[in-house]
């Protein structure tokens, strides 16, 4: 079987600076992946590439095969076709993600709207409706008809943060690449984000791209991971490999880094 | 050395941000104020920085209260507190050399000069070499430049550090080396330390204070206080940390 996303010698660069260099990766149907770096690492430079959304004067390339096709040097129409289909991103910051000016579930209605009309032909308003308050329901929003009424900014970071999940699951995408979607939120936000977002991914088998600066993080929701630094990619493997033994002193610095604030907490938080 | 009695504040009438916010900080301790957000811990920072005054109730400076009519007792005040804010990206001059941003601090004071041995030994206490003194900020990576904001901190050798999540903008790799810079003045200086991260606080303070909307929720020993949580709110923060795998 092929994978569903193969990226083969991605070359980032802008301005004779490389931001990635020669990376390679795959993702199967249904695989979790984490992509860990800290900042200037290329980890979302990397997502971008993925969902063609790179600005023009950033040069890619290599090869980034997303549901059989190419995503390297294609063209907004077809690329347009795979966002949604192939791929939909969750990202940091919902505040600056959801149109302010929209009522949330319009906002929601949009993609819903393409994806009936690409699978039934026509998208029937009463279809839509229902099945956007279907969509807050599952990203447990409570009362989703007020929130569907409501504007981005009449709602907490935490709730945004699920609406922007719920249009990506609109999409019903066989690949969601979530681009540090816990680090704006408060602890006991993240912690609900992120069994929401566990539960869907398992539940819908959608394969998952997670990409965060935060070990403890990554380690909840995904299997493998692979360690960026400066755009290059140091090491990959099973999340218990790569924590339990890294090979690279960089994923050590970082292991132990994140384990000194680990033991100060003690065993009681787990 | 610090002292708040029965703290109430509120930007405006109907909205109260601080409720009977109790708390003491000894010469020398280290405080972890720890909140998400909401929870008025910058507001309460705004307070020990004399920039905001409670609506009700006290905070003492040693024997005495914070008072704005007291203009002599204020400035001693300043003297002796000094800020180390979040993000050393915006609280950095990108005008000024490294020397005028250090010694920034013994200006606004009023101590006179040469300033230049000072802000030498606060760049030495920091791990910074002498040579930044005649460079700018944007020279500097995130962590360095925490560096020169907390060398500008200690210049004017302050009792009190007050720090508003002053590490979490940073990576992690540079991350721990600002808790250890902040490990090390704590042995000589008082800190209170604002952050939402509890891990921070926990490999960093003494001892605690978890607020909640505005309200002192839990305070004590770090040590007791993650082995035995109390309220359930602290029981919810600590469960709600991920944690890494064994």
């Amino acid at each position: 079987m092929s994978a569903l996303l193969s990226v083969q010698g991605l070359t980032v660069s802008t301005g004779g600076k490389t931001l990635v260099s020669d990376l390679s990766f795959s993702i199967g149907a249904g695989e979790r992946m984490g992509l860990i770096g800290e900042s200037g690492s290329g980890k979302s430079m990397t997502a971008m590439a993925v969902t063609g959304l790179l600005p023009g004067n950033i040069s890619v390339s290599g090869s980034i095969i997303l549901d059989c096709q190419e995503v390297v040097g294609a063209d907004d129409r077809h690329l347009n076709r795979l966002r949604g289909v192939a791929t939909a991103v969750v990202f940091q910051e919902p505040l600056t993600a959801l149109d302010p000016l929209m009522k949330i579930g319009k906002q929601i209605a949009e993609p819903v709207r393409r994806r009936l009309a690409r699978e039934q032909g026509r998208a029937m308003r009463l279809a839509v409706d229902r099945e956007v308050l279907d969509l807050l329901d599952k990203v447990a929003l409570p009362q989703p008809e007020r929130i569907a009424n409501a504007y981005p900014h009449e709602v907490s970071g935490g709730q945004r943060q699920r609406v922007a999940i719920a249009m990506a699951l609109a999409c019903r995408p066989k690949l969601l690449i979530a681009d540090e979607p816990t680090t704006a939120l408060d602890v006991t936000t993240q912690a609900e984000i992120l069994r929401l977002l566990d539960g869907l991914v398992r539940e819908t088998g959608m394969a998952l791209l997670f990409i965060s600066h935060d070990l403890p993080v990554v380690a909840q929701v995904v299997e493998r991971v692979m360690v960026l630094r400066d755009g290059i990619a140091l090491e990959e493997g099973a999340v218990a490999d790569v924590f339990g033994n890294p090979s690279h002193d960089y994923t050590q610095t970082l292991v132990d880094a994140a384990r000194v604030f680990d033991e100060a907490l003690g065993r009681t938080g787990s | 050395m610090l002292d708040l009695r029965n703290v109430n504040f509120g930007y405006s009438r109907h909205r109260k941000v601080l409720t009977d916010v109790s708390f003491s900080v000894r010469s020398g301790a280290s405080v972890g104020l720890v909140g998400e957000s909401g929870s008025g811990k910058t507001t309460l920072l705004r307070l020990l920085l004399g920039l905001e005054w409670p609506t009700s109730g006290t905070i003492c400076f040693g024997d005495d209260p914070l008072d704005p009519a007291d203009g002599a007792f204020m400035r001693r005040y300043r003297r002796a507190v000094q800020p180390v804010f979040q993000d050393p990206y915006s609280s950095l001059d990108p005008r000024q050399k490294v020397l005028d941003i250090i010694a920034e601090p013994l200006q606004s004071l009023r101590i006179a000069g040469p300033h230049k041995d000072a802000v030498a030994q606060a760049l030495e206490a920091v791990g910074l070499p002498l040579d930044a003194m005649q460079r700018y900020p944007h020279e500097f990576s995130g962590g360095q430049r925490q560096r020169i904001a907390i060398a500008r901190a200690i210049v004017a050798r302050p009792q009190i550090i007050l720090a508003d999540e002053a590490v979490s903008a940073l990576d992690l790799s540079t991350r721990i080396r600002i808790v250890d810079l902040f490990k090390t003045l704590s042995a000589t200086l008082t800190l209170v330390f604002v952050s939402h991260d509890l891990g921070v606080v926990a490999a960093l303070c003494e001892e605690m204070v978890i607020l909640e909307k505005g309200q002192v929720v839990e305070s004590g020993k770090t040590r007791d206080i993650l082995a035995a949580p109390q309220h359930p709110y602290t029981r919810r923060l600590l469960s709600s940390i991920p944690r890494m795998p064994a």
